[in-house]
């Protein structure tokens, strides 16, 4: 039995549901939103043991988590969030495969912590300071040609370029350490690591952050061997069984890593159901041994 | 020079700070992370960072205690309210990294969600605690029907002796049952890759039960102060 846990309209669950439906692969979703069915309860301790109204988890054999939870406003009222709470714990006892369990997803609050781990796999990372030292950031600032400054946590900031008149409002940063980064110039990349399949979308904005420009345009493209083997090292160095690794090739045709997303929400960047697929034959059985582009039309 | 990050209201750290040996112990609490003064490059060398007001060389760091999981919004108090939440998530990650990268880190090995060790909940530690070999009894927590939270199982501790044991390094302080819980608890820590791990036992049936577990463990004796300046002073 394959264990799907988040929320029913949540596009990488639901992708995952429908590619598990076309294996054939039986799979339940416990569902956060829904009340909590009768007859939930979890034994610790001296034992692992859980049930969740009909389903009994000693029969899961793989888990594809996506909880919101209750900072997300989606677990209301005691029961869910204790609930949640036992199956969190739960997910991270339980020998099934779990995709992903969150405390492999937690490298994802740190963007340095797992910057350290990407230059330990062999990827040249962006040049990186945090400062709450103004002569330090103007240091930096000035001896390149651009910078580029973002949040070091997992908090969502919208990634933005240092314009050269804001040089002034580096003494801000006395109260709050900030990260500023080398503006690496280049094609962004996102490399979704499943198992060892890897799939590369090429993405072509004009953009800082592409996340927020509605006119990017993805193409499924193919990396070289030893890049698409850094990717599979770095999710496995991150303990990742899914991973969106971000990455840009430069001019000289260096590949840069900026960071390891361990949710990756995998629908935006393919047209068909390609990384689905590959995410449910996962959580089915052993991983597909295939490495291969996404697909190659861009999706809106 | 050791460094002990903990919060603002931490006495056991303050003491803990003030008796190191030879006073080469520096209290680190957020209010230093909104101070100038901290530099920090990825990739690059150590460089600089804030204790007790006053801004540091990395490079002197020899180790460290954590006696904090993460940063509290509340101990931000130069950062504008609204943006405190924020700025605690900020800084728990940038000492995350430090903490990491220190040349000789700390005594527990921090992980991203948890700066003093990993962020496992209390059953999560009593089922890792019962799989290293201790007594833990059972958990059960029903769901829509009784209300037991996971976090704090009733009807346990009730009654009996109870005992706070310490782990330091490879050794266990105050243990009520050496030849019963000394193993088990220092596979538990290995485990947790801690070298810092309170643990409170009690009697129950004849027998030690582990009742819970703590990154954070009361420091009021010399003698634990003693065992971590020892521990510390022989990983350099």
């Amino acid at each position: 039995m394959i264990l799907l846990w988040g929320t029913a309209d949540d596009p990488p669950l639901a992708a995952v549901a429908a590619a598990l439906d076309r294996r054939g692969a039986a799979h339940v979703l416990v569902d956060e939103r829904a009340p909590v069915p009768a007859s939930t309860r979890f034994r610790f301790g001296d034992r692992l043991e859980g049930r969740v109204g009909p389903l009994d988890l000693d029969t899961v054999a793989a888990a594809f988590i996506r909880p919101q939870g209750v900072h997300l406003g989606t677990v209301r009222g005691a029961e869910q969030a204790r609930l949640h709470a036992c199956l969190l714990a739960w997910t991270e006892l339980t020998p099934a495969l779990v995709v992903t369990r969150l405390s492999a997803q937690a490298s994802n609050t740190s963007k340095l912590w797992q910057a350290v781990t990407a230059r330990e796999v062999g990827f040249e990372v962006p040049d990186s300071l945090a400062t709450t030292e103004p002569a330090a950031a103007r240091a930096f600032v000035d001896g390149r040609s651009g910078v580029i400054y973002k949040s070091l946590s997992s908090v969502r900031s919208i990634v933005r370029r240092l314009p050269p008149g804001e040089r002034d409002r580096l003494e801000d940063v006395r109260a709050c350490p900030t990260l500023f980064q080398a503006h690496i110039e280049g094609v962004d990349h996102r490399v979704h690591v499943v198992g060892s399949a890897t799939f590369a979308t090429m993405v072509v904005s004009e953009s800082d952050d592409y996340r927020y420009d509605q006119a990017s345009e993805r193409v499924a493209v193919e990396l070289p061997g030893e890049v698409t083997d850094r990717c599979r090292a770095l999710a496995e160095a991150l303990a990742l069984p899914v991973a969106g690794i971000d990455l840009r090739r430069t001019p000289e045709g260096r590949w840069v890593c900026f960071e390891a997303n361990p949710a990756p929400a995998f629908p935006y960047f393919e047209a068909g159901t390609e990384i689905a697929d590959a995410v449910a034959a996962l959580l089915d059985g052993p991983p597909p041994a295939v490495t291969g582009a996404g697909s190659a039309t861009p999706r809106g | 020079m050791i460094v002990v990050l903990a919060h603002a209201g931490d006495a056991d750290a303050r003491r803990l700070a003030a008796s190191w040996p030879r006073g080469e112990a520096v209290l680190l609490t957020p209010l230093d992370l909104t101070r100038p003064g901290w530099i920090v490059a990825h990739p690059g060398a150590p460089g600089s960072f804030v204790a007790q007001g006053r801004r540091r060389a990395t490079a002197a760091v020899r180790g460290a205690v954590v006696r904090l999981g993460t940063v509290d919004a509340d101990e931000l108090t130069p950062v504008v309210e609204a943006d405190r939440a924020y700025a605690a998530a900020e800084v728990t990650a940038l000492l995350a990294f430090w903490l990491r990268t220190l040349p000789r880190g700390p005594v527990n090995e921090p992980s991203p969600a948890c700066l003093a060790g990993p962020a496992w909940s209390a059953v999560e530690w009593l089922t890792r605690a019962a799989r290293a070999g201790l007594a833990t009894g059972a958990i059960e927590v029903t769901v829509g029907a009784s209300p037991v939270p996971p976090d704090g199982p009733a009807g346990r501790g009730s009654g009996g002796t109870r005992v706070r044991v310490t782990v330091v390094g490879e050794r266990v302080l105050d243990s009520p049952a050496p030849e019963v819980l000394d193993g088990p608890l220092l596979a538990l820590a290995r485990t947790a890759g801690v070298g810092l791990m309170g643990a409170d036992v009690a009697a129950a049936g004849g027998a030690w039960r582990l009742e819970s577990v703590s990154l954070c463990p009361r420091l009021d004796r010399p003698a634990h102060r003693e065992a971590l300046a020892d521990l510390l002073a022989r990983r350099r």
